[in-house]
């Protein structure tokens, strides 16, 4: 297959980063200011530039075959994530000022990112170069994907309505799987030999699209349905696009199966 | 909040997360062979089983914690303690020692019985209706029937099914790691997270721990009569460190009040 040029990580870590977190920002802003509910769409915008930095991370990481199978580093990802980001948003929440909680969030998860990777790398030696980084990258990920599929659901990021309304109300374990798919699914599906950055990358955004979507319907439990409405039709006209660039991606690299039909019995 | 009882949340998540590190080295996880029946053990990989256990163990805890709270099960003081968040001080562990001990228990018991359900109705299938024994091809003899195994094993696989040892081992891997997931949710609950958030978050550790040690273990492995099971201080080094980082995040978030 032809190489062509790839990406660079620090790239798409530079724009999950803050891409990320302007869209969180951007929605909260707008929906407090403007005292409505309708730019909730914004947090998932976010979440999805995330899913992208963390699914590029996880196709480097699990390239060199980690033995465990892929979706055990999302879990592993959303796992340290949950922790580091509940702490972010508290620290936000007990400071006094709302804004510091996604950065601090995210600066807690890279923290315990590097930690992991360490511990995986030195003390259980599976030597895999982009280990160390990589779990840096999923971890931060995974912690901006949370607070942006949040920011879908209710609209805000506070500590005190994510504990209320995405925890007690046992949104959690959705966030954490349907949050989860997009980042570990697109290695997932797309490994092999003949892998290629742009296209799995491609269904990173096709998958978050969907899982959009899905927020986009619960939060009319947590919001009201215009707002839902709004994230989910923007979300299936997305998802459409991307389902479309999706499969022409596949079909550019797809070779065509030509049926020769059985041997002949006898030479002729 | 007095700094006791912070130090013991961080020690108990330390080895709540090390349970959980030590029992996934137990369980018998063959991976996507297994569910093929070319390998031994339980035919998914250490995500899924972790999960499964795991999510059943906090389903069991979190019912008798519920129970204990609404005086089903009556013990004096202890829906006090958690309302207050002191179930973890010094003089609170003092008192409801046998009531955390009680839903640890129960924890053990639902992830005992998953496993033991997802090891032997595997075997069911396996024996009679895939048709293959249920051998190990990392020993020549089953260390707890003496059954011979290797006679009984296809070639170009590395055994079938989960046999009596892989079982056995799969209980004591559901022991560990269902007192792990038990004692992080009590934890959690008991310092003033409120049930979703100890739910949620308990299943987060238990993630990074099983992931953690099943990395050790390069995805597959047998039991304790398995090579691999050398590998162990490794995992318990690693489970401990990431569990003492987490209980401290825990930690924080207690100390700013949950």
């Amino acid at each position: 297959m032809t190489e062509a040029k790839e990406y660079d990580w620090n790239m798409l870590a530079g724009i999950g980063i803050v891409g990320g977190l302007v869209f969180i920002y951007a929605a909260y802003v707008l929906n407090t200011m403007m005292n409505v509910t309708y730019f909730s769409f914004l947090g998932a915008a976010g979440a999805i530039l995330a899913v992208v930095w963390g699914a590029d991370a996880v196709r480097r990481i699990c390239k060199y075959g980690i033995g465990t199978g892929v979706p055990s580093i999302g879990m592993l990802a959303f796992g340290m994530g949950l922790l580091a980001t509940l702490l972010g948003l508290k620290i936000g929440d007990y400071v006094g000022v709302v804004y510091v909680g996604p950065v601090a969030a995210l600066v807690i998860a890279l923290i315990q990112g590097a930690i992991i990777g360490y511990l995986a790398n030195a003390v259980l030696k599976m030597k895999i170069p982009t280990m160390q980084l990589g779990m840096i990258f999923i971890a931060g990920a995974a912690s901006i994907i949370l607070m942006g599929f949040t920011v879908t659901m209710t609209g805000t990021f506070t500590y005190g309505d994510m504990i209320t309304k995405v925890f007690n109300t046992g949104f959690i374990a959705p966030l954490f799987m349907i949050g989860a798919l997009p980042m570990l699914h697109p290695f997932n599906a797309c490994l092999g030999p003949d892998e290629d950055q742009k296209r799995t990358l491609t269904l990173a955004v096709e998958a978050s699209l969907l899982s959009t979507m899905m927020f986009g319907i619960f939060s009319i439990a947590l919001i009201n349905v215009v707002s839902s409405a709004i994230t989910v039709v923007l979300g299936l006209i997305a998802w459409a696009y991307a389902y479309l660039t999706y499969f022409k991606r596949v079909k550019e690299s797809g070779v065509p199966v030509v049926g020769t039909g059985l041997l002949p019995k006898k030479e002729a | 909040m007095d700094p006791i009882t912070l130090a013991i949340v961080v020690i108990g998540i330390a080895i709540a997360g090390l349970l959980v590190g030590i029992g996934v080295h137990f369980v018998p996880v063959g991976g996507a062979p297994a569910a093929m029946a070319q390998a031994t053990g339980i035919g998914t990989g250490t995500t899924m089983l972790a999960m499964s256990s795991g999510a059943l163990g906090l389903i069991s805890a979190g019912l008798v914690t519920q129970e204990i709270m609404s005086g089903k099960i009556s013990y004096a003081g202890f829906s006090q303690a958690v309302q207050g968040g002191t179930l973890f001080s010094l003089s609170g562990l003092q008192s409801n020692i046998m009531a955390i001990i009680l839903i640890v228990v129960a924890g053990i018991v639902g992830a005992m019985l998953m496993m033991v359900i997802l090891a032997v109705m595997a075997n069911v299938l396996y024996a009679f209706a895939v048709g293959v024994p249920l051998v190990s091809a990392k020993v020549k003899f089953d260390p707890i029937t003496g059954d011979r195994q290797d006679l009984y094993v296809t070639r170009g696989t590395e055994g079938h099914g989960t046999p009596t040892v892989a079982v056995i081992s799969s209980l004591i891997g559901g022991l560990l790691g269902g007192a792990g997931g038990a004692l992080c949710y009590i934890i959690l609950y008991g310092s003033g997270f409120s049930i979703g958030t100890a739910a949620a978050v308990a299943i987060g550790i238990f993630f990074v721990n099983s992931v953690l040690a099943s990395y050790n273990i390069t995805g597959t492995i047998e039991g304790f009569h398995d090579p691999k099971f050398k590998r162990v201080p490794r995992a318990i080094i690693a489970c401990t460190i990431a569990s003492i980082v987490l209980g401290i995040w825990a930690a924080g978030l207690i100390f700013m009040g949950v």
